[in-house]
């Protein structure tokens, strides 16, 4: 009977505690992290009824359990960290991604009307309002960039700040589970009672943790759990939590005692690894592209304009503030965390925007060496490595920029990040005020002269570039208002042309250096100046050349051996520097003994890079014929010049002495007409000594071809003529020597060579007989003009072009319009981009990631979502399920009590029967 | 599978939740009309987008460009047809004048003073203004009239050749103009003829002037074409008595007249042709000669030895040989100015030949070059010295006072196989203004007339051909406004096709996506209800 009532009383409270249970379970049936309870009971120990075996003794609760799958916890928590990620990157980009594409913030509706108002401005170039337009527009433009620009930066800085919230709340947290950490171990010391709610308690601060950064919960055999993030950096151990903060420049920091560690790098998931991910990822390069379009347009800008003469005749301005601006040199890059002292200046400037990438770059010396190493950090190649010199200031080229290490201490170990784009968007600037200055000009006018002859034409001209190869200003356009010098093209035949300096139109003379001789194609487009800034000239001005100072006329049998030319044997080494490369080839050359300048330069032109011309210039003057009759004969290069008619001279022939006019006219007119001295390019020229106006034959050889000049005259009166090399070496004296004696004398060629950019030309000896002393400074002369123009069709001999400057061309649209093509032209990614291909294509990144964002976050949430079902599933409370709980502990309930009822009946029975 | 109270409210909230912003997002692109709201939503399509909005924004500005492009070839063609008019007016009055048989000098009179007054009209044409005041046949120099009388009846033209172009679509810029020059200068004359100008450097004030000059002997003239001709004013002093004269030589340096007296009011004519210049030239400054004076000079018997010297003028030299004895000055001048050797074979004979070709007199005082080039004496030995009575060794010495002439004005006859508009008018009102009652005038007036005819229909010629040009150019733009236009529409459709929404589709989707919603809605309204509790 008491065994009865132990029983049922037992039953009452198993079935009370399962109904607390049940109770608890309904009451957090919406409390975040609660996980369903429930009770198990069992028999308790039998009693041993003698023989008969053991008899039941009731019931008792054994334990409270929490129903908890492990395993899909730590799903959710990975899930829940993904998502989060994926979320706050989401959130984030939208912010970007409309932005750029909108009409009305974007750069497109910029780009758009800046350039539609520079075309307007080309369609009329005099007109001011139109002028007055692109200046606004341009003003219009680069605020545009400055808009987007304070845009991404207030983004960024939104993104640091929301950085700084969430670590706080990961500090708050960690602290959190380490001191659920202590509560839980204190709960749970004996035996193996769980506290049920710390533990739910403890795992949604986990869960919680987890939406902020990626973490792994290990747990420990003291039932506590240590947290650790990223690459294993500790968080929480046992009751211990470290602290995150997030520094001034947005880098993240764990506090580990009195170590402090940069871990952004180190962070993945999590609200915090979406933010910092965004941040250094689309974000970034969003800004550097920006920035990049910025420095581009700024700097194509700038150099077209200055390229350009404005509507007051002097050479552009700038019309953006210069992208290499002192001021900002330094500001584009940031030191690292360097030893002191802080004393290292670097200046970092930007010398071909096209070759300009959106990367930042890494400069590091390398540990306890002078060997630096540059990396682009868009995909950690390293793209330079080398030695610090030690001597300030180095400078550093690559992918079309320039560091210097102005001065400082810089040692193995300094590390700067060099940030050439990041500022570009809030720096441009238009600086263009008056509709005046904008340059729509081309300096260079170019004019045929009315009295040409042939059907010649010249190109409008263009001017190729300011400067030359150093960045310097070219003496073409070093005077304001003028080209230093205006040229004159002047065809010495239909084939050769001289190119002069024209200051004084009167007397054209020869440029720096000369241009004489230069072959011209027919019915060709031919470019009238090199196009490399770098190319030099050298001219054949050595001592042996011509008809030198000590070379007498000698006498020969007629039809004899011609007279050498005299011209030594000389090395001549190449050397070729590739401007690419910087590699060096050298190519030596040994010329043979008279050979002849025609041979010469054809040896030479095989040499790459160095192109010759070879040319021969003589005068014959002071013709002096008193025997008029046979033996009387004159030849160049073996073709006789006087027509003799059944051994007598023919009438044709004027008499020298009666008409010395007609008589050189006559010569002049048969050397030019003769078939085999034209195919020398032998041409002749009539004329009259400027100085002493005594008549004189002019002869060139365009080909370079050895002159050989005769005279077979008698000898009992004076029989003469004088021959000189046109550049004042003494007169050379061919005398009649009687019949069957020819006086003859050889006239040398000269050859000009023109060099490619990087190419040198040494001589041994030093002091070439050819070329003149190859150590002197002036020895090879630069010759980039700076501009260009071309003929074509047929001019004849005296026919002249002009270049000159472009003075008052207010109707002159040229530079407007390469202005305006700048909107097409690929001038970015080393020619393989436009303007608004870059942008188009940072819109389509930005959209692209954008929308990789958006389903990759939807997909996550789905999957964090299944997760939370699946825990659901497991943990979550059924009221159902616990009404049903509520109804069968009820029926236990009431059952046990009528269990006492019964041992009451049976004891009143009892008792009753007494 | 067991099923959490909270699942079911959970099931239900993400059920709306995605029917919900389904159904805002089809509703806002149906309501802005536009599929792709932002890049994220096509990538591709959102570039394509931006890309076809700059390509429009470019055709409606090559729009305009053409437009500014027809106005201006317009106008252009306007004033080319009044030119032409006018120039075919000219002609008919050319014909008249040739009717030399019949006309008087006086009737010659008024057809050259309409001609005048017509040159004006065309000199003002050749001066059209376009609306922003710019010359329209200046090449670039816009700002200044290209066309200015010079006096004389010569003519000049101070623009350029440049050529202004419009951009009127992607590939193709179209000129929107022509100079002057290439118009109504540089037209093909049917005869080798010439121009004239006064040199840019002339410094008389006021400026002497050249007439625009006529071809007096066509035959003659060809005979020395192409040369060209240079007039040189020199200094008064060359002549004795002092008066104005002029130099003229060809191109080639060759002096053709030399110290020729000037009179204004004389016709100056060489190589058939005849020009005028008038007015006072500048004369500019007569050459001081150089001069070497030799020093004291010592005895020395070159006849033993000859030794030889070396004179330099300019650029040329000549090595002169002494082999005689000299004894003074005189001497030395003799043996300088030398025709015969002393010594037989020295060469001695050639030194007054090599002194002329230097241009060098050598008389008892020294040596003297009058054109005031300096000249020097080197390479001589100890016994030159001495005979020179000053250094000639090495570098020897140089005369120091030798001044070079400076030239005074100088005017220029260009041979040329053009010749302006104006300049052939100019010369037939010139022509008919002197022309006299005798047949060899009238002959001489005939042939003018002729020649005239001819180049005005050369200008004709060269002026259609050029109105020819222009036509073309405003097909060209006509063409490319409508390929612009073709391309405009079909980037319009392809923009529509990427950007725009299909209505059709889209409110079928709207249609479906909220009766998924109000199906969620009710199901989560049946669902909660259900609950045990209910029923306890």
């Amino acid at each position: 009977m008491a065994g009865l009532l132990s029983n049922a009383i037992s039953g009452l409270q198993v079935s009370q505690n399962a109904l607390r249970t049940a109770g608890h379970n309904i009451s957090n049936a919406n409390t975040d992290g609660y996980n369903r309870q429930r009770t198990d009971s069992i028999a308790r120990p039998a009693e041993r009824l003698g023989t008969a075996g053991y008899v039941g003794s009731g019931a008792s609760t054994q334990s409270v359990e929490r129903m908890v799958d492990e395993f899909v916890n730590t799903q959710l928590r990975t899930d829940t960290t993904n998502f989060n990620a994926l979320d706050k990157y989401n959130t984030n980009i939208g912010k970007i991604d409309k932005l750029l594409a909108n009409e009305a913030t974007g750069l497109a509706g910029g780009l758009k009307s800046f350039f539609a108002a520079v075309q307007n401005g080309a369609d009329d170039p005099s007109s001011s309002p139109a002028r007055q337009l692109i200046i606004t527009e341009a003003e219009s433009l680069s605020n545009r960039f400055n808009t987007l620009y304070d845009r991404f930066a207030d983004i960024e800085r939104n993104v640091v700040r929301e950085m700084d919230a969430v670590t706080t709340q990961i500090n708050d947290l960690a602290r959190n589970i380490a001191d659920l950490n202590q509560s839980i171990m204190d709960k749970s010391g004996s035996g193996n009672v769980q506290p049920n709610d710390l533990l739910d308690q403890r795992d949604q601060a986990l869960r919680e943790l987890s939406e902020l950064t990626g973490i792994q919960a290990v747990r420990q055999g003291d039932n506590s759990i240590n947290v650790f993030m990223g690459q294993g950096q500790s968080l929480v151990v046992g009751t211990k939590a470290n602290a995150f903060s997030v520094s001034n420049s947005g880098e993240v920091t764990l506090g580990q005692g009195t170590r402090v560690r940069n871990v952004t790098d180190d962070l993945s998931g999590g609200q915090l690894g979406g933010l910092v991910d965004f941040r250094d990822g689309i974000l970034q390069t969003a800004k550097n592209e920006l920035g990049r379009l910025a420095i581009v347009l700024a700097d194509e800008f700038n150099r077209q304009q200055q390229q350009g003469l404005d509507l007051d005749g002097d050479y552009g301005q700038r019309m953006f503030r210069d992208i290499n601006d002192p001021e900002l040199l330094s500001q584009r890059i940031e030191e690292g965390d360097n030893v002191g002292p802080n004393d290292r200046r670097l200046s970092l400037s930007i010398t071909d925007t096209n070759q300009l990438t959106t990367s930042d770059y890494r400069f590091k010396i390398l540990d306890n060496t002078n060997n630096y190493v540059i990396t682009r950090l868009s995909d950690g190649e390293a793209i330079q490595q080398g030695m610090i010199s030690g001597s300030q200031p180095q400078t550093l080229n690559f992918e079309g920029l320039e560091l210097t290490l102005e001065s400082g201490s810089f040692q193995g170990g300094d590390s700067f990040t060099l940030k050439p784009t990041s500022a570009g968007g809030r720096y441009i600037e238009a600086e263009l005020t008056r509709p005046e200055d904008l340059a729509f000009a081309s300096p260079v006018r170019t004019g045929s002269n009315t009295g040409n002859q042939g059907s010649g034409s010249i190109s409008q001209g263009a001017v190729l570039s300011k400067v030359d190869r150093n960045g310097e200003i070219l003496p073409t356009f070093a005077t304001p208002g003028q080209l230093s010098p205006p040229v004159v093209v002047r065809f010495t035949s239909e084939t050769t042309y001289e190119i002069l300096d024209n200051s004084d139109p009167a007397n054209p003379r020869p440029l720096e250096p000369p241009m004489r001789e230069q072959t011209f194609v027919p019915g060709r487009e031919n470019v009238l100046f090199g196009t490399e800034p770098g190319q030099t000239r050298i001219l054949g001005e050595g001592s042996r050349l011509g008809l030198p100072d000590g070379r007498d006329a000698q006498v020969v049998p007629t039809g004899g051996a011609a007279q050498a030319n005299g011209y030594p044997v000389e090395q001549l080494r190449f050397r070729m520097t590739d401007p690419e490369t910087g590699a060096v080839s050298t190519r030596n050359l040994v010329t043979s003994p008279n050979v002849s300048a025609a041979n010469l330069a054809d040896q030479i032109s095989r040499v790459s890079g160095v192109s010759a011309n070879a040319f021969t210039q003589a005068t014959l003057s002071d013709i002096n014929i008193e025997d008029f009759n046979s033996p009387l004969q004159i030849t160049v290069n073996g073709e006789d010049l006087l027509e003799y008619q059944g051994g007598t001279l023919s009438t044709k022939v004027p008499n020298p002495q009666t008409e010395p006019g007609a008589f050189q006219d006559y010569l002049a007119e048969r050397i030019s007409d003769n078939p085999n001295l034209k195919a020398l390019g032998f041409r002749a020229e009539s004329g009259a000594n400027a100085i002493t106006g005594n008549p004189e034959l002019r002869l060139v050889a365009s080909s370079g071809v050895d002159m050989d000049i005769r005279l077979e005259a008698d000898n009992t009166n004076l029989n003469q003529l004088s021959v000189n090399d046109s550049s004042g070496n003494p007169d050379v004296r061919l005398e009649g020597q009687g019949a069957g004696s020819q006086s003859t004398v050889t006239v040398g060629g000269r050859v000009d060579l023109s060099l490619a950019d990087g190419v040198t030309l040494e001589t041994a000896p030093s002091s070439s007989q050819l070329f003149g002393d190859s150590t002197a400074e002036d020895f090879a002369q630069p010759s980039f003009m700076g501009f260009q123009a071309s003929i074509k069709g047929q001019p004849k001999a005296g026919d002249t072009f002009t270049l000159g400057f472009n003075n008052d061309a207010s109707n002159d649209n040229r530079n407007a319009l390469a202005m305006a093509d700048l909107e097409t032209s690929k001038v970015m990614g080393g020619g393989k981009l436009g303007l608004s291909d870059a942008y188009g294509r940072l819109v389509e990144q930005v959209g692209t990631d954008s929308a990789s964002a958006r389903s990759n976050t939807q997909a996550a949430r789905s999957l964090m979502e299944q997760t939370q079902n699946m825990r659901e599933s497991v943990s979550g409370v059924n009221l159902d399920e616990e009404a049903a709980n509520l109804i069968k502990f009820e029926q236990i309930y009431n059952a046990n009590s009528r269990v006492i009822t019964v041992a009451r009946d049976m004891f009143d029975t009892l008792l009753n029967s007494l | 599978m067991r099923v959490s109270t909270s699942q079911i409210y959970n099931i239900a909230d993400v059920g709306m939740r995605n029917a919900q912003s389904a159904v805002n997002k089809t509703s806002e692109q149906i309501s802005t009309g536009k599929r792709v709201l932002s890049p994220a939503d096509d990538p591709v399509a959102a570039t394509s987008i931006l890309r076809l909005n700059q390509e429009l924004g470019r055709l409606e500005q090559y729009d305009k460009n053409i437009n500014a492009a027809e106005n201006a070839l317009e106008q252009e063609e306007v004033a080319l047809d009044s030119i032409v008019n006018l120039v075919q007016r000219m002609k008919e009055l050319g014909v008249r004048a040739g009717n030399t048989g019949v006309l008087t000098p006086e009737d010659y009179q008024s057809i050259a003073a309409e001609v005048d007054t017509r040159i004006e009209e065309l000199m003002n044409l050749q001066n059209t203004r376009n609306s922003s005041g710019q010359y329209i046949f200046a090449g670039h120099q816009g700002d200044k009239a290209p066309f200015s009388a010079d006096g004389g009846g010569n003519f000049s033209y101070h623009g350029d050749e440049g050529q202004m172009r419009i951009q009127v679509s992607n590939s193709v810029n179209v000129p929107v103009g022509d100079s002057g020059k290439r118009l109504f200068v540089d037209i093909p004359s049917g005869h080798n003829t010439f121009n004239t100008r006064a040199s840019s450097a002339n410094q008389a004030n006021p400026p002497a002037e050249i007439s625009v000059g006529e071809i007096v002997d066509q035959e003659a003239y060809d005979e020395f074409y192409p040369g060209d001709m240079k007039i040189t004013f020199n200094a008064p002093e060359t002549l004795t008595p002092p008066r104005a004269n002029y130099t003229i030589t060809d191109d080639k340096g060759r002096v053709l007249v030399a110290n020729e007296p000037h009179d204004q009011s004389d016709p100056i004519e060489i190589n058939g042709v005849r020009f005028q210049v008038t007015g006072q030239p500048y004369a500019g400054e007569a050459a001081t000669p150089a001069t070497l004076d030799f020093g004291a000079v010592g005895a020395v018997d070159f006849s033993t030895s000859p030794e030889t010297v070396t004179l330099t003028v300019g650029t040329r030299s000549e090595t002169l040989l002494l082999d005689r004895p000299v004894n003074n000055a005189a001497d030395l001048a003799a043996a300088l100015n030398s025709t015969t050797e002393t010594v037989g074979g020295s060469g001695a004979d050639r030194n007054a030949d090599k002194l002329a070709n230097l241009g060098i007199t050598a008389d008892g005082t020294g040596l003297s070059v009058t054109n005031g080039q300096n000249l020097t004496v080197r390479n001589g030995t100890a016994n030159t010295d001495t005979a020179f009575g000053f250094a000639t060794q090495n570098e020897g010495s140089t005369s120091t006072d030798g001044e070079l002439a400076e030239p005074g004005d100088s005017f220029h006859i260009e041979s040329s196989n053009k010749q302006g508009l104006l300049t052939t008018l100019s010369r037939l009102s010139e022509a008919m203004r002197n022309v006299e009652a005798n047949p060899e005038s009238k002959a001489e007036l005939g042939d003018v007339v002729a020649k005239t005819l001819t180049n005005l229909d050369n200008a004709l010629t060269n002026v259609i051909s050029v109105q020819g040009e222009v036509g073309a150019r405003l097909n060209t733009l006509e063409t490319s406004r409508d390929l612009n236009a073709d391309t405009k529409l079909y980037s319009e459709e392809v923009l529509s096709d990427i950007e725009n929404l299909d209505y059709a589709e889209a409110s079928t989707r709207l249609q479906m996506q909220s009766m998924v919603l109000s199906a969620a809605q009710q199901s989560f309204v049946k669902v909660s209800g259900l609950s045990l509790f209910n029923y306890l």
